[in-house]
C-alpha cells in the first residue's frame, strides 16, 4: 500500500494536466509557468525573480536599455485564460497613479470587446490626491507595474502567449506623454513566451 | 491634436500661408525640369493608409494607376497595386480613398461615368480592382457624370462584408444634357459592392442636400451614420445616414469644398477650400452641454489604457483651459451638479476605471 502511494504522488505531475504546486520535491520547486524574457524593447514585460510561487508568476513592464520620458502607460494583451487567471496587480512609484482614485487598474474580461485580453493601464494624475501635472522622466529598467497571471488548477500544457512569435504586435500599448503623444508605440514594447509545461 | 479653443464656428487656419494652385504647379514643373524628372508620373492625390498600424503607408495614383507607397528608411518604396485603368479609351482615375477601419480595402473614382468606381480588398496585394456600375438617376441609361469621391462605412451590418457598401459623390450633370432631379441629387449609395444605387440626399425638400457639385463625401470614423459632404456651397452634414441633411456650423463661406478631414476621434474637422484657404471646426465642443461622455477618447469602442492616459491627464480641467491637454467633452461621464458643470474630475476617472476593460 505505501509503494503504491509513493507511485501515485510520483504521478501527480504526469499527462498533460498539472496540478498546482506539485514541483520536483527539491528545495526550490519548480513551477509549470514558464516565461521566456524577450529581448530588446523601448518598453519590456519581464519575469520578477523575486517570485517564486509554483502556482503564480509575476510579469513587471518596465523601461528598456534606454531612458523614457511618458505620463501613461498600458497594453491589452491576448492570453489564453483557460490555463491562468489575473491575480494582484500593483502599480509602481516610477509614474505615480496617486490615490482616490487610483488610476491604475488590470484586468481580464471574460467578455466583451476585450474579452480574453489582459488589459492593464497606468496614469499619474493631472490634479487630485497624488497628482503629477508633468510627464516623467524614467530611467532604463525602472519598473512601472507587476502584475500576477495564476496558474489554473489542472491547466493543460501549452502555451499562455506568445510575444516572441514571428510578426506578433500588441493590439494596442505602449506610453503617451501628458498631452497624448505617443512616446512608445505597440512595435517597440517587448513582450516574451508564457508558457505552462511539465515541472521537472 | 486638440481643438485650440471650443466653438461650432469654422475657423481659418494658415490661409494666409498656403500658396495658389498655379504657384505649386509652377514650382512642380520646374522641379521636374531642373531634374530632368518631367518624363516621371505626377501623383494627383493621396490617402492615408490609416489600417496600416506599423504606420505610414499612403495610397496615391497617376491618372492611369494606383500605387502604395509604403516606408524604407528615408524614402517609400512605390508598389503598383491595380490595372492600367486607361486600358480603355478615356477610361482613368481621378482620386484615391482606403477605408479607415477595414485592411485592405481601398477605392478609386473613375474618369468616365460608365466606370464611375473602382474597388478592391486586396489592399496592397496587386490585383484587378472590380469596376462599379453607374449610377442611372432619372430610371433611364443616362449615366450621372462627374464622379469626385467614394469612401467606406466604418462598421458593417451583419451578413455585409467590405466593400459591399459605400458612397458615391458626384460634381456634374446626367450624360443625356439633362440635371439629375433634386430628389436624386449627386450623392449615392451602393450596399451590393456597386451594382445598384440609391439616392441618400434625402426626402424632405428643406432638409435636403443641395443639388449641387459635391466634390467629397467622408463617413464619421465612429458613428456610420453620420456623413459628411464637400460642395459647390460649403459643408452639410447628415446624422441620421442620410435622411435628412444641414449646412454645418457657421461662419463658413458659400464656397466649394474640395476636400475634408475627419479626425479620428471626431474633435475636428477640416475643410479645404477653392480660393479661401482651409478652414476647421470642432463639432464636438459643445456637445457636453447636457450630454454625458462614455470615456472613450480614442473612439475605439473599448476602455484601456489610452482612455485612462487621456483622462488621467485631464483631471480638473474644464472648458475655460486654454493650454493642452484641452477639456473633452467624452471624457466627461458624471455631472457632477445640476445643471452640471463641464470639468473632468474624480468622478469621472471612477466611472471610467469601473468599465476598464469593457464597452464604453
Amino acid at each position: 500500500m505505501k509503494h503504491l502511494l509513493i507511485i501515485l504522488l510520483a504521478c501527480g505531475a504526469c499527462g498533460d494536466n498539472i496540478k498546482p504546486g506539485t514541483g520536483s520535491g527539491s528545495d526550490t520547486p519548480s513551477s509549470p509557468l514558464s516565461y521566456t524574457d524577450p529581448s530588446g524593447g523601448k518598453l519590456r514585460l519581464v519575469r520578477d525573480t523575486t517570485n517564486t510561487s509554483t502556482t503564480s508568476i509575476v510579469l513587471d513592464l518596465v523601461v528598456g536599455a534606454a531612458p523614457l520620458t511618458g505620463y501613461s502607460v498600458g497594453f491589452d494583451l491576448p492570453l489564453d485564460d483557460t490555463r491562468v487567471t489575473l491575480g494582484d496587480f500593483t502599480p509602481g512609484s516610477a509614474l505615480d497613479p496617486g490615490s482616490a482614485p487610483v488610476a491604475a487598474k488590470a484586468a481580464l474580461p471574460q467578455q466583451g470587446p476585450l474579452a480574453h485580453e489582459l488589459v492593464t493601464a497606468l496614469s499619474q494624475k493631472g490634479s487630485g490626491t497624488g497628482a503629477v501635472a508633468t510627464d516623467t522622466q524614467l530611467a532604463a529598467g525602472t519598473k512601472l507595474y507587476s502584475i500576477e497571471l495564476r496558474l489554473v488548477p489542472q491547466a493543460p500544457v501549452g502555451v499562455v502567449f506568445d510575444g516572441t512569435a514571428s510578426g506578433f504586435i500588441l493590439p494596442s500599448d505602449g506610453m503617451r506623454d501628458r498631452l497624448g503623444n505617443t512616446v512608445v508605440d505597440a512595435k517597440d514594447v517587448a513582450i516574451g513566451k508564457l508558457a505552462i509545461v511539465k515541472p521537472d | 491634436m486638440a481643438p485650440d479653443d471650443a466653438s461650432s464656428h469654422w475657423h481659418t487656419i494658415a490661409a494666409a500661408a498656403l500658396p495658389t494652385n498655379e504657384q505649386l504647379e509652377a514650382n512642380r514643373i520646374a522641379r521636374a525640369r531642373a531634374s530632368g524628372e518631367d518624363q516621371e508620373p505626377f501623383f494627383e492625390h493621396y490617402s492615408d493608409v490609416e489600417t496600416d498600424t506599423t504606420g505610414g503607408s499612403v495610397l496615391t495614383h497617376t491618372d492611369e494607376k494606383v500605387f502604395v507607397a509604403t516606408p524604407s528608411g528615408d524614402s517609400y518604396t512605390l508598389t503598383l497595386i491595380s490595372q492600367d485603368f486607361t486600358s480603355a479609351a478615356g477610361t482613368g482615375v481621378t482620386n484615391v480613398t482606403a477605408s479607415r477601419k477595414f485592411a485592405g480595402l481601398y477605392g478609386a473614382v473613375g474618369a468616365v461615368s460608365a466606370q464611375p468606381f473602382y474597388v478592391t480588398t486586396t489592399g496592397n496585394t496587386p490585383a484587378t480592382w472590380t469596376v462599379v456600375q453607374p449610377v442611372h438617376p432619372t430610371g433611364t441609361n443616362a449615366r450621372l457624370l462627374g464622379a469626385s469621391s467614394i469612401d467606406f462605412p466604418p462598421v458593417l451590418p451583419v451578413g455585409k462584408n467590405p466593400g459591399d457598401i459605400f458612397i458615391g459623390a458626384f460634381t456634374n450633370i446626367v450624360n443625356d444634357g439633362t440635371v439629375p432631379p433634386d430628389d436624386k441629387g449627386r450623392l449615392w449609395r451602393t450596399t451590393d459592392h456597386g451594382q445598384t444605387w440609391t439616392s441618400i440626399v434625402g426626402n424632405d425638400p428643406t432638409h435636403r442636400l443641395p443639388n449641387v457639385p459635391i466634390y467629397v463625401v467622408k463617413y464619421d470614423p465612429v458613428t456610420p451614420t453620420t456623413i459628411y459632404a464637400g460642395t459647390d456651397i460649403g459643408v452639410y452634414f447628415t446624422t441620421d445616414d442620410g435622411v435628412t441633411w444641414n449646412r454645418m456650423g457657421d461662419n463658413f463661406p458659400m464656397i466649394p469644398v474640395r476636400d475634408l478631414y475627419v479626425a479620428k476621434n471626431q474633435e475636428f474637422i477640416r475643410a479645404a477650400t477653392y480660393g479661401r484657404g482651409l478652414w476647421e471646426i470642432y463639432p464636438s465642443a459643445t456637445a457636453n452641454q447636457g450630454s454625458p461622455g462614455n470615456g472613450d477618447y480614442d473612439r475605439n469602442l473599448v476602455i484601456d489604457w489610452v482612455d485612462v492616459g487621456a483622462m488621467s491627464a485631464r483631471l480638473g480641467v474644464t472648458p475655460a483651459m486654454t493650454t493642452p491637454p484641452y477639456y473633452s467633452w467624452i471624457l466627461d461621464m458624471t455631472p457632477t451638479s445640476d445643471p452640471p458643470v463641464a470639468a473632468i474630475d474624480d468622478g469621472d476617472l471612477n466611472a471610467l476605471l469601473g468599465t476598464f476593460g469593457g464597452h464604453p
